[in-house]
């Protein structure tokens, strides 16, 4: 083989290497061992090719060896393939850096741009990390907080809390825990951490981090409601007390009125003229009346105010009792009152009793020209019983089937029918108070049937 | 029962405050068939000084039956009531409580205190007679009980 030959083809692999080399300069991010290799292994190249160059001149001043120059394409050769061999390397080196640093600045976007604080803590209890939330809670620049203790940044109190956590943490749980800060001027900022501990390569803990939310609106907003409650309890039991005072206190002079124009008639009646006798009537009946409506808001609001803890009740030996009390009533309107057999409700007794009662004598009330006839049932419907009174009375216009539940509403005149018209409004109250609802619904063929709902409860049947 | 006009009168005290129903008690009595003497004490303390002949009231009659409002100044009506309860010279004059309140709590409290009768004041004053008269009907089985003096 010819020694041009041989130096042409070291120079071309060495040339390669070279190539390879200073291509690899900036994969290695011009790292400098790699720098001087490729320029060693470039400035070899530029030494066979003057070598080369010298055999065409053919000048006296040089004599290549051809077995040194084999030696040398050999060792051109291996550069190659090493050059060649560890590329791949380095370029996996880089690829993983460029992937660990696109991670590394997804994980920061994310830290620094979530709602929540985030603090990083190492083992002295010192804070190495902190996002920017964090810092914005607590009003601190970042200087102001890194390297600093967590305690310097929490009173004595919730110092307690978090040497606490820390304790039950070591223990291995790590549940989420509320703790106030102390920020900037003192300002109370109440949180809840969500802790996690950082462990070493042994699995030794290190540190910890914590993901910090701040509570204040919440708790703002926990006290607004409270507050608001609180004032809610307050005026209604305000009402309650006024509706009760008023109608409790009115009594008494209303009782002098009547009492006395009573006392009036039983002495002078017939004894002044036709006319006083009647103004006395009017009066003595303006002030029962008075009196009556009273009653009806004293015990309208006493649905509320009295009402007995719910408990099972046998609805069916409630109303019984209702027909029992009204016995008089119903034997005196003719009226037949038949039912279904009714089941166990949880509620008040006394009040179910006075619902019944008021449906019924309602219904006594306003019957028609048939012979009265009135009938209960119950049958449940999803999660409630829903209770019904039918009857085949008078019926109620339709366009006043929402007003008759009102309080002091009265759909004939006075003289027809007397009463307050405050029955069906405590019969209103009550249910709601079980939870239920109450609504009337016209009969084909006249009367009309009341309905109402009592939700079943749990632990029931 | 005619027989008592000719009787001793029932000494009645009433314990109330309001004019108006003491005038009220006083013209249902009126209309009553039995002689009544009707004495008003206007408070609680006055009641009990009453019942137990102190100071000016050394010399009064041992009523035969309490009428008791319940709301009274100084001393309300169930003190008063407890305290007679508790005094064995009083124990067994009946008492009859008469007020406005309606409110079960009141009848209860009143009958864990023995209150011998307990009785709404009626609004209309023919009912008021009627009470009345149940009182006095009531009053005559007592004494036909033996007397505990």
């Amino acid at each position: 083989m010819n020694l041009t030959l041989v130096l042409t083809i070291s120079v071309l692999l060495q040339a390669t290497a070279a190539i390879l080399a200073l291509r690899l300069i900036r994969i290695t991010r011009t790292r400098l061992a790699w720098v001087l290799i490729a320029s060693a292994i470039s400035l070899m190249t530029l030494r066979r090719l003057t070598t080369l160059v010298h055999t065409f001149s053919a000048a006296p001043t040089y004599q290549a060896d051809f077995n040194s120059e084999l030696i040398a394409l050999a060792t051109s050769l291996l550069m190659v393939i090493g050059i060649a061999l560890i590329a791949p390397i380095f370029l996996s080196i880089k690829r993983s850096e460029e992937a660990l640093r696109e991670s590394e600045e997804k994980h920061r976007a994310l830290v620094e741009t979530m709602s929540d604080g985030l603090a990083i803590r190492n083992e002295n209890g010192l804070l190495t990390y902190v996002n920017d939330r964090f810092c914005a809670m607590l009003g601190y620049s970042r200087d102001e907080i890194i390297g600093h203790p967590v305690t310097d940044f929490l009173d004595e109190a919730n110092q307690d809390i978090l040497g606490e956590q820390m304790a039950t943490g070591t223990k291995g749980g790590h549940p989420s825990y509320d703790i106030t800060w102390t920020g900037k001027g003192g300002l109370k900022i109440p949180t809840i951490v969500s802790p996690a501990p950082i462990r070493d390569a042994e699995g030794q803990i290190k540190g910890s981090f914590g993901v910090i939310t701040d509570i204040t609106d919440r708790k703002r907003a926990e006290e607004a409601l409270q507050q608001a409650m609180a004032e809610l309890k307050r005026s209604n039991d305000e009402l309650q007390q006024f509706a009760s005072v008023a109608s409790h206190d009115l009594q008494e002079p209303l009782r002098m009125i009547s009492s006395y124009l009573q006392l009036i008639e039983r002495r002078y009646k017939g004894k002044l003229d036709e006319d006083a006798d009647e103004f006395i009537a009017f009066a003595v009946d303006g002030a029962t009346r008075l009196q009556d409506m009273i009653n009806g808001l004293l015990a309208y609001a006493r649905v509320g105010t009295r009402g007995k803890p719910f408990e099972p009740i046998a609805s069916e030996a409630v109303l019984e009792q209702a027909l029992l009390n009204l016995q008089v009533a119903i034997e005196e309107s003719g009226a037949t009152v038949t039912h279904d057999p009714l089941p166990t409700i949880v509620g008040d007794a006394a009040q179910l009793d006075r619902v019944f009662q008021n449906l019924i004598s309602n219904a006594i009330k306003f019957h028609g020209e048939e012979p009265l006839h009135i009938h209960i049932s119950a049958k449940p419907m999803g999660n409630e019983w829903v209770f019904s009174a039918r009857d085949n009375g008078l019926g109620i216009d339709p366009q006043y089937q929402d007003r008759i539940f009102g309080i002091f509403q009265h759909l004939h005149a006075r003289e027809e029918y007397p009463g307050i018209g405050i029955g069906l409004a405590i019969c209103k109250r009550i249910v709601e108070r079980h939870g239920g609802r109450i609504w009337v619904e016209a009969e084909a063929g006249g009367g009309s049937t009341f309905y109402f709902t009592i939700p079943i409860r749990r632990g029931e049947r | 029962m005619n027989d008592m006009d000719t009787g001793k009168p029932i000494e009645i005290v009433l314990v109330e405050d309001s004019p108006g129903d003491v005038r009220l008690t006083r013209e249902a009595l009126k209309e009553s068939k039995v002689r009544n003497n009707l004495h008003v004490a206007i408070d609680g303390v006055e009641a009990m000084a009453f019942l137990r002949r102190e100071g000016k009231y050394a010399n009064v009659p041992k009523p035969d039956l309490i009428l008791l409002d319940l709301n009274l100044p100084k001393k309300d009506g169930r003190e008063v009531l407890a305290e007679i309860k508790s005094d064995e010279h009083l124990r067994s004059i009946p008492v009859v409580i008469l007020t406005t309140s309606q409110a079960e709590e009141d009848i209860l409290r009143t009958y864990n205190l023995h209150a011998n009768c307990y009785i709404t004041k009626p609004v209309n004053f023919d009912r008021f007679v009627e009470v009345l008269r149940c009182i006095e009907n009531f009053w005559l089985t007592i004494v036909k009980l033996p007397r505990t003096e």
